[in-house]
């Protein structure tokens, strides 16, 4: 019976019909169909009814098959529950005290509980099947593997869930825990909780530094202060010495007390030099039996940058020139200004005035020019004779003036008069060396026609002379200035230098037209030469035509900006978009070169090497068209990264520098003290159970715990032998009858 | 050489615009003083050219001594950061036009001088002078203008604004963040200045005689370094030194 019914059916089963309703519809539909057409035909009516029964009960069979009914028997079964041990396998479990590791310790009590009917999981930020190789997972977050085995379970009792961990949770319960104490709640759970504490902070000894405030940035010749927190397991009350280091040299030495808990901050106070980026590192000795040695140091890049630029402007006397200069440079919030106007020469001390009825004061030149000088960015010397005061100091004090710039990388900008350049007596001095133009004009020094200056082709493209980003709109711009009532003679440009307005007619001594404002990087530093006394003509000249002073403000600031070296203005620059990296970030290395006239400068060689320590990175390659390259590194080593950049080729190689810092602090090890009273805390809210670090007992187990597994059989009835065999009898019987009686 | 003779000289000095020293190139980088064109003021260049005369003899500024006379709203006004207006009795407004460009001319940098030549306690000028500073500056009234001002010590050290009289001890002025485009006398202090043909003073002083003439110039000096160095005698170096050396109290 059981080959005709395709087999065996059980009492308990039941018969559930498989196909799409559409399918058996389909079918009923077209059975019928076919049973009327076998109505037609030339047969007795008896014959027609019994032959069409037939027929219609072996279709009846095709039906049912074409329903697909499959007879069904489920049986439950109970399983007992099973017990899932969670091993915290985050980088603090590796932490090691008394030269023993954490991780020994878990492993030993893995080993205890270890069962056929235990579940074992690692955890850090995440969870996964099987029990830790290795402790160097990244993060901590026992809630997070809670809600995942709970996940996992879906809604079966599990006959116990264990814990193994130091507690330094990096997820949100110990947070909770800390922040409401008893009225924080842990997830719930699908068995009673066993937790085992690992670790104790008896024996363990680490100093570290925790982390350092340096604010970010500092300002240029201003104190900041950069605060390093210090963090001694096993130090508490001792004093330990800290350094300060500056790309990698050891910059000061401090010593830090820390306090009953082993925590102390060294602040260290820095004024800073010069702009620009700034590797700094605090460093603590690494002693016998340290946990971590790696945490005993910690960079940081500080972007060192100008709150004010300082300008001292120095000029022979007053005139609309220098008082149009001044009334700018007063009116620019970034800019802090120190003006000496010469109000009165020996040739007026014949007038009858005593000195106690004038306002002046001594020009104090030889503290400007001496021991003042680098307090200052930029010097301007304005229709300025420095011999009648310098006098036999002259070539000391102008010698200074060139070392400032240089050497110590500051700005000088030197404005038309008749007591400027030649007439200034300049030529042959130590500034000469430094100057964008060439003294020892033949003749007479000073042209007194009025002219247009002409814009040169460096001059469309340069940041100084570009005061509206479109080149027609600026050339416009200039066109219209008006004339200028004349200049001093020059002999011409320096080699180095860059010239962006020159006279239509003068000619210099090389023959080509006499340079009005040129420009020059010199040494370290950068100077501006500008032959004209009359460019206050640009700011008032145009508030007379109403189109404002926009051409005059545009032209010094941007000038400002070029000496001081502002970024913008740099013709080679090396960036990354952040100081400070962790490690497995990736920093991106933008490289971008101009040329003199600011032109992009494309297919042009540059060669990146990156400095940690001793390793050394090296690329070569070429700009893109944008005159730009960039390169990704990974930040994979800790400590500050020197960034030196050369484009160019034999002819001329500019350079540019940045450093980064990467932190290869992982914030696992940021705190090491064991936990445990977070873990007692944990056990007690879900009412499990607790252990102590070396205190074992067996875990928690719920006994009624289990699972029910459900056995199903599927038997298919739609192929079993007894349809067919139906509906060939029928459909035989059928054939017969009507063959009999007549039919076709 | 008798007085005569020397103020003779002087004057011819004057007229011919001989400075000492030459500072500057172009005529355009020299200060002068303009006399703005308004019907009813009154013209005094000699006045001016004998101040700008003093300043080249005194300072280091390189003068013109030419004092030309504009009108408000000719765009020449801007060849010329400093101007005057002189009078004793009402004058007319200049046009719309004029007063937008002396508006531009104070805002971009330009000095304007007024001189109340009456040497009364009231007069037209005043009242024009007011209404005038009324119509340019809106919102800043003519206030009077402290002793420890940088006008009173941009070249001497003054402690009143003296002129051909001696009415009103203080100056009085239109103030634009730290600097006065605008200052107004009202001690007749041309008055004190003007020379003759002859190189002699036209006008006695009074009370005080040729001291207070001379006090007067010291005043038109320092309104000259003054368009010229606004605030700059207020910088930190320059008090501390006149404080050290006590002659600043």
């Amino acid at each position: 019976m059981n080959f005709w019914l395709g087999g065996e059916l059980g009492s308990g089963g039941s018969l559930v019909w498989t196909a799409p309703q559409w399918m058996v519809l389909c079918a009923v539909a077209a059975t019928i169909l076919v049973w009327v057409v076998s109505l037609f035909g030339d047969r007795p009516l008896r014959i027609k009814i019994i032959d069409s029964t037939l027929f219609g009960l072996a279709l009846l069979a095709l039906i049912v098959a074409s329903a697909r009914p499959v007879w069904l028997e489920e049986e439950g079964r109970t399983e007992p529950g099973r017990l899932a041990v969670l091993v915290d396998g985050s980088s603090s479990m590796s932490t090691r005290e008394e030269g023993v590791e954490r991780s020994i310790e878990a492993l030993s009590i893995l080993e205890r509980i270890d069962g056929t009917d235990v579940d074992v999981y690692t955890f850090g930020n995440d969870m996964l099947l099987g029990a830790p190789s290795e402790f160097n997972l990244s993060g901590t977050d026992i809630e997070g593997a809670l809600l995942s085995l709970r996940e996992r379970v879906a809604g079966e009792k599990l006959a116990g869930v264990v814990l193994i961990s130091d507690g330094i949770d990096r997820g949100l319960l110990r947070r909770r825990f800390r922040d409401d104490g008893d009225n924080a709640l842990p997830p719930e759970l699908p068995g009673p909780l066993s937790v085992y504490a690992v670790g104790s902070d008896v024996g363990l000894v680490d100093l570290s530094v925790r982390s350092i405030d340096s604010g970010g940035f500092a300002f240029l010749r201003n104190d900041f202060t950069l605060t390093a927190e210090i963090e001694g397991l096993g130090f508490a009350g001792r004093t330990v010495p800290a350094s300060l280091l500056r790309n990698g040299a050891v910059v000061t030495e401090q010593t830090v007390t820390l306090d009953d808990e082993g925590r102390g901050n060294v602040s260290f106070t820095i004024r800073p030099e010069s702009a620009g980026r700034f590797s700094y590192a605090v460093k603590v000795p690494v002693f016998e039996g340290d946990a971590v040695p790696a945490n005993n140091s910690l960079p940081v890049v500080v972007r060192v940058v100008r709150d004010r630029i300082r300008v001292l402007q120095v000029a022979g006397s007053p005139s609309w020139d220098v008082k149009f200069l001044r009334r700018f440079l007063k009116g620019d919030p970034s800019v802090d200004l120190v003006s000496f106007f010469i109000l009165r020469t020996r040739q007026d001390v014949a007038a009858p005035y005593t000195d106690r009825e004038l306002s002046l004061i001594e020009f104090p030149y030889h503290d400007l020019f001496s021991t003042d000088l680098n307090d200052f960015d930029l010097v301007v010397l304005q229709n300025f004779d420095p011999e009648p005061y310098f006098g036999m100091q002259n070539d000391r004090l102008l010698g200074n003036i060139r070392d400032y710039v240089a050497e110590n990388g500051h700005a000088l900008v030197m404005v038309g008069g008749a007591k400027s350049f030649d007439n200034g007596g300049y030529r042959g001095s130590p500034i000469e060396g430094i100057l964008p133009l060439r003294l020892g004009v033949a003749g007479e020094p000073i042209d007194e026609g009025l002219f247009h200056p002409t814009l040169t082709e460096d001059g469309a493209r340069h940041p100084i002379t570009r005061l509206v980003p479109d080149a027609a709109e600026n050339a416009i711009w200039w066109d219209r200035l008006p004339e200028l009532p004349g200049t001093n003679r020059v002999v011409g440009a320096h080699n180095d230098a860059t010239v962006l307005l020159e006279h239509p007619t003068l000619r210099g001594a090389d023959g080509a037209a006499m340079p009005i404002l040129a420009v020059r990087e010199a040494g370290r530093g950068r100077t501006m030469a500008l032959t004209i006394d009359a460019s206050w003509q640009w700011t008032f000249d145009e508030a007379a035509e109403g189109r404002g002073n926009q051409a005059y403000l545009r032209f010094w600031k941007n000038s400002f900006r070029w000496l001081m070296a502002d970024p913008s203005s740099q013709r080679i620059t090396v960036d990354t978009p952040k100081e400070n990296y962790r490690q497995g970030d990736t920093v991106r290395i933008i490289v971008r070169a101009r040329d003199t006239g600011f032109e992009a400068l494309a297919d042009s060689p540059v060669k990146v090497i990156v400095t940690n320590g001793p390793t050394v990175i090296e690329r070569t390659y070429t700009t893109d068209r944008d005159g730009e390259y960039v390169l990704e590194l990974p930040a994979d080593r800790n400590g500050a990264h020197q960034v030196d950049v050369t484009v160019g080729g034999p002819n001329e190689e500019l350079s540019a520098s940045t450093v980064y810092a990467v932190s290869a602090r992982d914030p696992e090890l940021d705190e090491l003290k064991p936990d445990p009273a977070f873990l007692q805390w944990l056990a007690s809210r879900t009412e499990g159970q607790f252990h102590a670090s070396g205190d074992f007992a067996a875990p928690l187990r719920d006994v009624e715990a289990g699972r029910t597994v459900w056995d199903r059989q599927e038997i298919p009835v739609w192929r079993a032998p007894i349809l067919m065999a139906w509906a060939m009898l029928f459909a035989g019987l059928a054939w017969l009858v009507r063959r009999r009686g007549g039919g076709r | 050489m008798n007085r005569r003779t020397f103020l003779a000289a002087l004057s011819a000095l004057t007229a011919v615009g001989l400075s000492p020293q030459a500072f500057a190139f172009g005529d355009s980088s020299d200060v002068d003083i303009a006399e703005l064109d308004i019907p009813g003021t009154v013209s005094r260049p000699n006045a001016w050219k004998r101040l700008l005369y003093d300043v080249v003899n005194t300072t280091s500024v390189a003068c013109k001594t030419e004092v030309p006379r504009v009108d408000p709203s000719d765009i020449a006004l801007f060849d010329h950061p400093f101007a005057v207006i002189a009078g004793a009795d009402r004058f007319d407004l200049p046009s719309s036009e004029g007063l937008q460009q002396l508006s531009r001319y104070l805002s971009y940098g330009g000095f304007l001088l007024f001189d109340d030549t009456s040497g009364a306690e009231t007069s037209g000028f005043d009242a024009s002078v007011r209404e005038l500073c009324a119509a340019i500056f809106p919102t800043r009234p003519l206030s009077p203008i402290p002793a420890d001002h940088s006008v009173f010590r941009a070249f001497f050290l003054l402690d009143r604004p003296l002129g051909r009289v001696d009415l009103h001890s203080f100056l009085e002025g239109v103030t634009v963040g730290n600097v006065a485009p605008v200052l107004y006398s009202r001690n007749d202090l041309s008055g004190a200045l003007e020379r003759g043909p002859d190189g002699r003073h036209v006008r006695p002083v009074v009370p005080g005689g040729e001291r207070q003439r001379r006090e007067a110039l010291k005043l038109g000096i320092n309104l000259v370094m003054y368009s010229l160095t606004a605030n700059y005698k207020r910088d930190q170096v320059h008090v501390r030194q006149l404080l050290m050396e006590r002659r600043l109290e």
